[in-house]
């Protein structure tokens, strides 16, 4: 080792920002800028009624081109019917305050198309391949719709009850600034927890 | 007698199974009188942790008198108040001697089992799976305490169980992740999750002299907890943890960072979160890093990170490249509890610390199956959740 290093501990109160980081120079008081994209409950919901929207609109006005796309084998009628269904659904799902029953009723319509699909392959020996591809995407948008529900009926019911207020619970016989560094001594019981004295920065030394 | 017993995913069951009784010369019969549920027991609760089998009593973090002694126990006598430490330990072992006894490489009886799983095993566990020797775990009116001539803690009296019951798991898992940090009095240490084990690592960063300690969570029941204990506060869900976490290191990032999440990190709030999600239904992974990705990415260059979330399987996508060209240290483990044990009764007793402050909910062991589902959809303000006999 240098026997002639800084041996002063560097205070990042003291440092100076990262060069071109001059942006995060500021109070740390104020919150940062609110996320772009938050998957929350509300924003799951909003997602699949697009998707409902999407879907159904093709079901509704392609029925014949949506089936080719899909590889189900509706009749035009039954589809349209379900395009209805899904348009519904999605206008429920971007309008209601509570998602929750329109998304429990996605999970109720993918039961429906379920169903429909295991009909089919068992009546049409032709396409069947088309029609097990098609059941395979629709469980894997049920196991999404199933989630975004249970997420949902999970978050109503914990914000049910407004926030409990546990900022007197320090723990602590004194306030945290007061206990800070009283138990620096514990670390002397742990030295493989502890950085090698070769691996420290010089400073530390 | 009754216990909690596990009988699938989100079916905990409050029944009637066998007493325990002295198998060897070591063991302890405990009438148990407070026992918690922790939170990697939520883990078992989904059934994201494999090896559980229908009937298996749950359960890690509990306490109790001393009912009976087996002849070779010199350490315990009958109506001794003990805290049991959750990872059962042999202390002769290689592994007892240099303290690790949350791998001591004696008492998991399904060795085999953990040899193929881990490479190597580790301790036994209360409650915890037959990965970790399937015994019967707390959350009982009576326990089995293997080898209770080593870990269990004598709790002196005029103590109340409240103040000492969280020595056998959550104190020292969070103590032990913070001095796992080396800590410094120039650090910022960041704790992502408020919950019980976050908690007390935000306060034992601030005794160890962190200058500043930083509590990521989305609930603002912990978020205030964690306020109270001196952590700056994140709410995930309100704003960008990166950009808040570089605002308040001046772009340089926490020089430690804490997971106290582990596996089981909020799937709803990121991209990462949904994909993990879906990978985790279809089998194609069986743990959430969100946590872990956003530690590596944030942690300043050279710092450290100490995970005492649970983890229990594989991951993917973890962030390699930056893991190692930061030149990261990496630091986890279930907790050796007894390392600590001596030195934070002694805090108790001395007053600097009282643990009771993390209970919110106090109920008895035949509701346990409801508190389990409060605690796990964080209903009522729920943070942790004490049981009764």
């Amino acid at each position: 080792m240098n026997e002639t290093q800084n041996t002063s501990i560097p205070d990042p109160a003291n440092d100076k920002p990262m060069t071109g980081q001059n942006e995060f120079d500021k109070p740390s008081s104020g919150p940062a800028k609110p996320k772009a994209m938050q998957l929350t409950p509300e924003a799951m919901a909003k997602g699949l009624g697009w998707f409902s929207i999407a879907l159904g609109v093709a079901e509704l006005l392609a029925p014949k081109a949506t089936a080719q796309a899909t590889g189900v084998n509706y009749g035009k009628n039954l589809l349209q019917a379900y395009g209805v269904r899904e348009i519904a659904t999605g206008i429920g799902l971007l309008t209601s305050k509570d998602p929750q029953p329109w998304l429990w009723g996605r999970v109720a319509g993918d039961a429906l198309d379920l169903a429909t699909l295991a009909a089919d392959l068992v009546s049409n020996s032709h396409k069947r391949r088309n029609t097990a591809m098609a059941m395979i995407a629709v469980m894997g948008v049920t196991a999404l719709d199933v989630w975004a529900a249970e997420t949902a009926r999970r978050e109503a019911a914990r914000t049910a009850q407004p926030p409990r207020d546990y900022s007197d619970r320090v723990g602590m016989a004194l306030p945290p600034d007061e206990m800070r560094g009283k138990a620096r001594e514990a670390m002397q019981s742990a030295q493989d927890l502890q950085t090698p004295s070769a691996l420290k920065p010089y400073t530390l030394h | 007698m009754k216990a909690l017993c596990w009988h699938g995913k989100k079916d905990i069951r409050y029944d009637t199974v066998p007493d325990p009784k002295i198998e060897h010369p070591r063991d302890a019969i405990i009438k148990m009188t407070s026992c918690a549920i922790c939170g990697s027991d939520l883990h078992l609760f989904d059934g994201f942790m494999p090896g559980m089998e229908k009937g298996d009593v749950m359960g890690h973090e509990f306490m109790g008198e001393v009912m009976e002694v087996g002849p070779e126990n010199k350490k315990l006598k009958v109506g001794d108040k003990v805290v049991v430490p959750f990872t059962i330990c042999c202390g002769e072992c290689e592994q007892c001697r240099r303290g690790n006894f949350s791998v001591c490489e004696t008492t998991n009886r399904n060795k085999d089992l953990a040899d193929k799983v881990f490479g190597h095993t580790t301790a036994g566990l209360f409650g915890y799976t037959h990965l970790t020797g399937g015994y019967a775990g707390g959350q009982a009116e009576f326990v089995r305490v293997p080898f209770a001539d080593v870990a269990p803690v004598k709790i002196p009296d005029g103590l109340s169980d409240e103040q000492v019951l969280f020595l056998g798991d959550i104190f020292p898992t969070g103590w032990q992740a913070a001095v796992a940090c080396d800590i410094q009095s120039t650090d910022t240490v960041a704790v992502w999750g408020a919950g019980p084990v976050g908690q007390f690592a935000i306060r034992s960063a601030v005794m160890l002299g962190a200058k500043q300690v930083i509590a990521i969570d989305r609930l603002p029941e912990r978020l205030s907890m964690a306020k109270a204990g001196g952590a700056i506060t994140i709410n995930f869900e309100e704003e960008s943890v990166i950009e808040r976490l570089q605002q308040l290191t001046k772009g340089k990032g926490p020089e430690k960072c804490i997971d106290a999440v582990g596996m089981e990190s909020h799937a709803t709030h990121a991209i990462d979160g949904l994909y993990d999600r879906a990978k985790q239904a279809v089998m194609l992974e069986t743990d959430r890093p969100h946590v872990l990705r956003e530690m590596i990415y944030v942690c300043r260059p050279a710092g450290i990170l100490s995970i005492p979330g649970v983890y229990g399987g594989f991951i993917d996508k973890l962030p390699m490249g930056a893991l190692m060209n930061k030149g990261l240290t990496v630091r986890t483990g279930q907790t050796h509890v007894n390392r600590w044990t001596d030195d934070l009764l002694q805090r108790i007793v001395d007053g600097q610390v009282d643990p009771s402050f993390v209970i919110t909910h106090t109920a008895s062991l035949e509701q346990g199956p409801e508190m389990y589902k409060t605690f796990r959809d964080k209903l009522d303000g729920c943070i942790k959740v004490v049981l009764k006999p």
